[in-house]
């Protein structure tokens, strides 16, 4: 197993492949590498302590038992960045094109996930207004909708999916204001951005009042959609918006984002019942 | 090179490196050993920053969790030795 792993999976680069299955396992090669590792470090850590009684063995067996845990806990299926950025690029070019279209200019506003999905509505110019946060949220869910009188888009956000993935949730019926979740809303789009989505090397987050001031260094995607960046926020603040409004389970806004050197900058607004 | 896989193939060459260096030098105390390859692995992770399983709770890998308690327990074994002695 060992010289299968080091052959087909490091020469060959096929480590992380799905196929070939270990016969009757059901594991991948990965899982079967680690599983064998920590097998092998299992027997020869205890039978070199107290039989050969040799403290190098011993560490050896240690080093090939952590080796394939470490194995064990790695993801089993890794997409390459490149296809994650491709698709991410094709669905951002298919909201962009709607927008052009629809003529599209005001900020969208994130609302509370409805079965497990967020939803953006974004205001159609001709009214200056936005219509009452109620009205938006029962509003039916279709492309194009008319809120009390306000025609908007209803926009299912790249994010949506990424934020419920990650498994991030907020509690139902909440009724807390920001501080009472601020610890959660920041750890939830930590997590999110930097080591689930791996949009940006660090983030930081500073929140007032229902203000949230977004920092994140070295965004990692950048996406030439300048009416969808415009409306909804770039790709990894409009995730973070998804987060906010899963987590807080209230309306998320992206008031203003910049570019510094290596920092990307957001204002996000959170609440507003009023729309 | 996919970061995974490097992550693997340093964290093996770390080990390998310890492993010969120590025991080339005559050590033979076993913490030792095991706080290197905690320091190895916590280092390893936060410079390559591999996606791992975490238990939510803790905000930890489990790997990390464990060297992590081991690296305690070797710690507050020497601090109560020396304090004993």
């Amino acid at each position: 197993m060992l010289y299968e792993f080091i052959v087909s999976g490091i020469i060959e680069g096929n480590l992380f492949s799905e196929e070939p299955k270990c016969k009757g396992l059901g594991m991948n090669r990965l899982t079967g590498a680690g599983v064998g590792l920590v097998g092998f470090g299992a027997v020869l850590a205890p039978f070199s302590y107290f039989v050969l009684v040799s403290v190098p063995l011993t560490t050896l067996g240690l080093a090939f038992a952590i080796l394939g845990l470490v194995m064990l806990i790695l993801p089993e299926y890794l997409v390459p960045h490149e296809v994650v950025r491709g698709m991410i690029s094709g669905s951002v070019a298919n909201i962009e094109a709607v927008l052009e279209e629809f003529g599209a200019t005001r900020k969208a506003i994130y609302l509370p996930p409805r079965e497990g999905k967020v939803y953006a509505y974004i205001p159609l110019s001709g009214n200056p207004s936005y219509p009452e946060f109620s009205e938006i949220v029962n509003a039916p869910k279709r492309i194009i909708s008319n809120v009390d009188g306000h025609p908007g888009l209803f926009i299912y956000p790249p994010g949506s999916d990424v934020a419920a993935l990650s498994g991030v949730t907020g509690e139902e019926n909440r009724e807390e204001g920001m501080r009472e979740i601020e610890a959660e809303v920041e750890n939830s789009i930590s997590y999110c951005i930097v080591d689930f989505a791996e949009l940006a090397s660090k983030v930081r987050i500073n929140i007032e009042e229902n203000k949230i001031f977004l920092a994140m260094k070295n965004v990692k995607i950048e996406v030439e959609a300048p009416r969808f960046t415009r409306v909804l926020g770039s790709v990894p603040v409009s995730l973070a918006a998804c987060v906010v409004a899963k987590a807080s389970r209230m309306s998320v806004r992206i008031v203003v984002e910049s570019q510094e050197g290596k920092w990307l900058r957001a204002v996000l607004e959170v609440g507003g019942e009023d729309g | 090179m996919d970061r995974h896989i490097l992550f693997v193939l340093l964290l093996a060459v770390f080990f390998l490196f310890t492993l010969v260096l120590f025991t080339a030098m005559g050590e033979g105390r076993l913490d030792v050993y095991m706080a290197v390859f905690t320091i190895e692995y916590l280092v390893l992770v936060e410079v390559l920053r591999p996606r791992r399983k975490f238990m939510k709770a803790l905000g930890l890998d489990p790997v990390a969790l464990g060297l992590v308690i081991i690296f305690g327990l070797i710690v507050t074994r020497k601090v109560v030795e020396i304090l004993v002695s």
